[in-house]
């Protein structure tokens, strides 16, 4: 698995995409704690700099998955992988490991501006609490459309498509809230009753994610997108396994 | 070492393999010939893991493919019929990467360079393999076959947009490597199979149409015997003569090789060897024989008869790659 994590994390710096994403990423990062952080006179949280990431990271993650299994495919390494005495887990493992530890690595550019700020600025509120709380909610968040994109990327032998499909998703969870509210409404219209999905509601990525931003940490949160994570890496590795038995 | 016994895959309705069954004894290297399509490269997938059979079973070293396939897989490098090679890294980097992947535990920086001078690929060490040619690109994939020293080797078309070079060199490579590995390789370039291999396994139309040592491989077919002669004399009683010595089923002249002299093919029963008497015959009329070559059945006539080239009708590879 080892091999694995190296060898693709190497992969994203022996190309641009690397660069770009993290390029890309600090760009809005730093656009967002300028002008919600430092912008407002530190009278924010750094917790609002760091919650329109949200749309932001619905859409940098797609591209950081899209090679991991396409190009494989292509290139036919996957020939090499899955005849190597190395488990298909161990693959999806270390392929999911290394896009994560790219994603991570942006992320932590939030830690480099408010450690910068506490140092530089005497005045300046950090709340690291909350900040943390955020954080580990963006990484999850992250981490859970990390997995459902890998899953697009051994389905198909197209980067683009792998894309497309992503950013889709994407698009999809921002708007989850406003589908499952319009549902709600037409059915308490229908039925003259005050109707509320539970179930669809709980299933809302930017609730949960929008939890941890307000700096509650509760374990719920933590199983949805460890739960997530766990489901899409599964199901990477079985479409792995089934063509094995094709 | 390489046990294949009743082998079936079929993709959907298409049965690709049919019931194949052959080992290879350690030390052997072992000729897989066929026709494109013929199930070739999906057998080699089978054996090294990458497909799952419908039917049947593989064992290396007495260690089953499914049921214990990372002790199997251990034992076998695989080339498939395109290297499996990351464009993006450099030659040592890809070989360092196969290295840790297939956990080998031989001291790494003598194992690789090792290997790297067994197919000749030192001074490409730091280049990138995006930019090699083929017949690096070969070698590298090659190389990293043999990472980890496996007892058995696969190689899928290891020849095929090679020029004549480096099909030689290629071809003295897997002989030497046959004397420590079994060498399973397929081909379907007869006259290269016959260089190499100690028996062939014929397959067609994913079901085994011969397995025998390479040099019987050509008796197995027919009991006729071939003769090529070269002689000087006139046409006429030269044809006349020899079709009277016993044992001769059929002579004709095929062609004018200088004046007055002409080359004949004469067929006989192989249990009847005619040659000395034509030797005899042909010295006794003064008509001096230039060249005396045995026409043999040759292997490429084995193969064509052995896979019915008529009935393969399938072109392409039936998704024996994937």
């Amino acid at each position: 698995m080892f091999a694995i994590f190296k060898r693709e994390f190497a992969s994203y710096f022996t190309s641009p995409l690397g660069y770009i994403v993290l390029a890309i990423y600090v760009f809005f990062s730093a656009l967002f704690t300028m002008l919600m952080y430092y912008g407002t006179g530190y009278s924010y949280s750094i917790a609002d700099a760091i919650a329109p990431m949200l749309y932001f990271a619905l859409f940098i993650i797609p591209p950081i998955t899209m090679r991991s299994f396409t190009e494989d495919k292509k290139n036919r390494t996957d020939q090499l992988l899955l005849t190597a005495p190395v488990k298909v887990s161990s693959v999806v493992f270390g392929k999911y490991l290394s896009a994560f530890a790219l994603y991570l690595i942006c992320c932590m550019s939030y830690v480099l501006y408010v450690l910068v700020t506490f140092l530089i600025v005497p005045d300046a509120v950090v709340e690291w609490g909350v900040m943390a709380s955020a954080l580990i909610g963006l990484v999850l968040l992250g981490g859970a459309m990390l997995a459902i994109n890998l899953l697009y990327s051994s389905l198909t032998e197209s980067q683009i498509l792998a894309v497309v499909i992503g950013m889709g998703t994407g698009l999809l969870v921002m708007i989850y809230d406003n589908i499952v509210m319009s549902v709600e409404s037409v059915i308490s219209q229908m039925t003259s009753s005050d109707y509320s999905a539970v179930v669809l509601d709980k299933l809302s990525v930017t609730a949960h994610y929008q939890n941890f931003i307000s700096g509650v940490i509760s374990p719920a949160n933590f199983v949805f997108f460890l739960t997530w994570i766990g489901l899409f890496l599964f199901l990477t590795m079985r479409v792995l396994d089934k063509k094995r038995w094709a | 070492m390489v046990e294949v016994k009743n082998l079936v895959k079929n993709y959907g309705n298409v049965a690709a393999v049919k019931d194949i069954s052959f080992t290879a004894e350690k030390g052997e290297i072992l000729g897989f010939l066929g026709p494109n399509g013929a199930g070739k490269t999906t057998t080699m997938n089978i054996i090294t893991g990458y497909l799952s059979a419908t039917r049947g079973s593989v064992t290396i070293d007495g260690y089953d493919v499914l049921d214990n396939p990372m002790e199997a897989r251990s034992r076998i490098g695989y080339l498939p019929e395109q290297p499996p090679l990351y464009q993006d890294m450099t030659v040592e980097k890809y070989l360092g990467f196969v290295y840790e992947l297939k956990k080998v535990k031989l001291p790494r920086e003598e194992h690789l360079n090792e290997i790297m001078d067994v197919v000749k690929i030192k001074d490409i060490r730091d280049r990138v393999i995006r930019n090699l040619s083929k017949g690096y690109k070969q070698r590298v994939g090659f190389a990293q076959a043999l990472v980890g020293n496996p007892p058995v080797l696969i190689l899928d078309e290891p020849t095929v947009g090679l020029d004549p070079r480096q099909i030689i060199e290629m071809r003295s490579l897997i002989r030497s490597l046959g004397k420590k590995h079994t060498v399973i390789f397929s081909s379907h370039v007869l006259s290269e199979v016959s260089a190499i291999c100690d028996r062939i396994v014929v397959i067609s139309n994913g079901t085994l149409a011969a397995d025998a040592k390479t040099d019987e491989l050509s008796s197995i077919t027919d009991d006729r015997r071939k003769l090529s002669l070269a002689i000087d004399g006139p046409t006429s009683s030269v044809l006349s003569i020899i079709g009277e010595i016993d044992g001769v089923m059929k002579v004709r002249r095929e062609s004018a090789e200088a004046d007055n002299v002409c080359r004949y093919l004469v067929e006989y029963k192989k249990d009847k060897d005619v040659r000395r008497a034509v030797f005899r015959a042909m010295a006794k009329a003064d008509y001096p024989i230039i060249d005396m070559r045995d026409a043999g059945k040759s292997l490429e006539e084995s193969f064509l008869h052995l896979t019915g080239v008529t009935k393969v009708e399938r072109t392409g590879k039936k998704g024996g790659k994937r």
